[in-house]
């Protein structure tokens, strides 16, 4: 079960009026998860090679826009991230990324949920 | 220089995270403006650089991009003679208020913070549009006043065609006014220089005939001009008379 708190209710909804009608709302839940899943994917790889600006750029982007779905967790894991990232120390930032992994989940089942409201 | 009074704003959104683009995109057209995209820097410069770069009016650029960043793709437009009085406007996360002051130091018009806020972005739009279209009016005032300034060049030099400042004469605005007045007062010169010219060479026949005139009146008025004709008066007699 999806965690309530994963996502901040007026942050979405906020997000919601912004981009105009429910269609699209749910289109960009779509990226979003897409998106997502292409950041983490840069993670490990940008993380095995030991590449810090890529770590930082990806964390940079994925907290942008967790921001924007209200994943206020998620967009404060991904700051740590993209700080370790700046200060190139990302050494160990395996189990920093098992949390965003993990952070994400939550927030892609709420969203997805949401997505079915949007959809009924 | 695109005249931009009626044509609504054409907005460039820089950012490889398709769901800011896609935010930005739609919030953008749902004010009216025309919207491109481009995922990096590169792309971006490869726009602005083409023929539709020409009516770009305002950039909405990303700081951390992958490939050429925000920073690279700022300096590179900054530093391009053709496109670099476009407006640029920083999308920013909330914490990034260093890189918003060092890219402002590099020649960034504003910046937007994320997450977007409709009415701060419709407002920050707007103003830069403001100052690009004032901009854009300013260069057309200074390309038509260019052609004023050629056709004064051409009246010193004597090479005045009125076609060359018809199409400032026809704008309703000062400059138009201008070359209209200017127009005309070139014409009236060449006119009276005409009218003289054609005075001076009418002079100058009266004065060779009155010259001609003379000369034959110096030849016919001397003692011995008269005492020829009187010869040949008196032969003309003595032929007639048969002696």
């Amino acid at each position: 079960m999806a965690d309530a708190r994963a996502i901040d209710p007026k942050a979405l909804a906020a997000l919601r009026e912004l981009s105009g009608d429910d269609e699209f709302f749910a289109e960009m839940i779509d990226v979003f998860i897409e998106d997502t899943a292409g950041q983490l994917a840069t993670f490990d790889s940008a993380i095995a090679r030991q590449d810090a600006s890529e770590v930082r750029r990806a964390a940079h982007s994925l907290k942008s826009n967790s921001m924007n779905f209200g994943a206020s967790a998620l967009a404060l894991l991904c700051a740590e991230m993209e700080a370790r990232g700046r200060d190139e120390s990302i050494g160990i930032a395996g189990e920093l990324l098992g949390r965003i992994r993990a952070e994400f989940e939550v927030v892609r089942a709420e969203l997805l949920a949401m997505r079915e409201d949007i959809r009924l | 220089v695109t005249s931009g009074a009626t044509r609504p704003g054409h907005i460039l959104v820089v950012d490889d995270n398709p769901v800011n683009r896609m935010l930005l995109t739609r919030a953008l057209e749902s004010q009216g403006y025309a919207v491109g995209t481009a995922n990096d820097g590169e792309q971006a410069l490869d726009m602005l650089r083409s023929g539709d770069g020409a009516t770009v009016d305002i950039v909405l650029l990303d700081i951390l991009m992958p490939e050429m960043d925000g920073y690279e793709t700022l300096r590179a437009i900054k530093q391009d003679d053709r496109i670099q009085h476009i407006p640029i406007i920083m999308i920013t996360a909330v914490d990034e208020m260093d890189s918003v002051i060092r890219c402002i130091e590099m020649g960034a018009t504003d910046y937007l913070p994320k997450p977007f806020n409709n009415a701060l972005l419709q407002a920050r739009i707007s103003a830069s549009l403001s100052s690009k279209r004032l901009r854009d009016l300013e260069i057309e005032y200074l390309i038509q006043f260019g052609h004023v300034i050629d056709a004064a060049g051409q009246v010193e030099a004597g090479t005045f065609d009125l076609s060359s400042i018809e199409s400032v004469a026809r704008r309703d605005d000062a400059i138009g006014r201008l070359a209209r007045v200017f127009g005309q007062m070139a014409h009236e010169v060449r006119s009276r220089e005409e009218r003289l010219k054609q005075q001076v060479r009418e002079l100058r026949i009266e004065i060779d005939e009155a010259r001609q005139t003379r000369k034959v009146a110096e030849i016919t008025e001397t003692d011995y001009f008269r005492q020829l004709r009187d010869q040949a008066a008196d032969l003309r007699r003595i032929i007639e008379s048969g002696e």
